[in-house]
């Protein structure tokens, strides 16, 4: 459990969410800047399109303001505020899945994490080129706990926070999401071999 | 070739893999195999090569900030006029209300109400609207001017007039 009165940052948001339920909106533009960053690139592991990503961004900051005033102040803002994200990241990936289903005509997207045509042993790869193709053949939500525990570098805790997920289900995803990886990367890897045969 | 490697190396993957959850180094026996073993090497590298991908990711712009900032202006505003709307409505109900209490009571009270009701219910309905009316100009104009409203739009300028400039 997240102690509130320990953590200055959590005591600041506080104090802006205490102003922005008052009706004063100036503090919108200081959380923004405190948590934009992470938020636009969280959305983007789960999404892997920069379009959906900064849509997605920018409903999850007008559902901010829809439903501030029910936000309660002893609950820190942030998991709050990527909860939300989450929830309108995975309806967007439903919305997609039902679209394609039903056979409509797919936007052109251009995924942020690409994988490449060219061959994983006819190139000299640096590690970030494989982590890349890796990340563009990997599911949203194993993106999404690699993100918060290898780039943000949560703890299991925090992400059972910000997933609202048992504490036991974080670790066993984080697991798959790694095994997951090994396999995507050793299915990439039989596939150039059988492709060189 | 590739094919028995990625047999034979399963465990060592494994163990990289609880080593990456764990956040411990990789111990001596299993860093000699990623030196001789090019598949198990790649293998790490790919997993260690997923903060980087990450990191290299910016795709909070000053474009993006803005086109946000707009559309909350956008939605206050709404939001606003959604209030104001609540604001007349219920100025209504209670209007409907006022007008329904003295019928009521007057209907009761006084024999001229009876003689000559459609004389007192426009009576009542000219006096009553004009009171209501009166009573939403006045929230009219607190809302148009209270210190929240302004705040908010002279805020929202001030980061519009910035971009702009």
């Amino acid at each position: 459990m997240i102690d509130l009165e320990k953590t200055p940052t959590i005591r600041a948001d506080i104090e802006l969410v205490r102003k922005l339920q008052s009706g004063d909106f100036q503090p919108i533009e200081v959380l923004m800047d405190r948590y934009g960053r992470d938020l636009i690139h969280y959305l983007a592991s789960i999404l892997n399109n920069r379009e959906k990503a900064e849509d997605v961004f920018q409903e999850t900051w007008s559902r901010v303001l829809q439903s501030i005033r029910r936000f309660d102040l002893k609950q820190p803002f942030g998991p709050w505020l990527f909860r939300i994200a989450r929830n309108l990241a995975y309806d967007e990936l439903r919305k997609e899945k039902r679209s394609r289903s039903r056979f409509e005509e797919p936007r052109e997207e251009k995924p942020i994490f690409e994988p490449s045509t060219e061959s994983l042993f006819d190139r000299r790869l640096l590690e970030r080129d494989l982590a890349r193709e890796l990340l563009a053949r990997l599911e949203p939500m194993y993106r999404e706990i690699l993100w918060l525990r290898f780039f943000k570098e949560k703890s299991y805790e925090e992400i059972a926070d910000y997933c609202r997920l048992p504490l036991g289900t974080v670790k066993t995803r984080l697991r798959r999401a790694l095994e997951r990886a090994g396999e995507v990367w050793e299915k990439a890897v039989g596939e150039q071999s059988h492709g060189r045969k | 070739m590739a094919e028995s490697n990625l047999h034979g190396c399963q465990s060592h993957r494994d163990q990289l893999i609880e080593l990456l959850l764990e956040g411990k180094q990789i111990p001596g026996p299993l860093a000699d195999h990623l030196a001789a073993c090019e598949s198990c090497r790649s293998f790490s590298a790919a997993l260690n090569g997923l903060q980087p991908a990450f990191a290299r990711l910016d795709l909070y712009t000053p474009g993006l900030k803005y086109r946000t900032l707009q559309r909350l202006e956008g939605q206050a505003e709404s939001m606003d006029r959604g209030f104001l709307s609540v604001m007349v409505l219920l100025g209504l109900l209670s209007l409907l209300l006022w007008f329904a209490i003295p019928l009521l009571v007057l209907t009761r009270l006084l024999d001229y109400w009876l003689v000559q009701p459609g004389f007192s219910l426009l009576l009542s309905l000219l006096l009553l609207t004009s009171l209501g009316f009166l009573i939403s100009c006045l929230a009219f104009l607190a809302l148009a001017h209270g210190k929240g409203a302004e705040q908010l739009r002279g805020r929202m300028n001030d980061l519009l007039e910035g971009f702009h400039g």
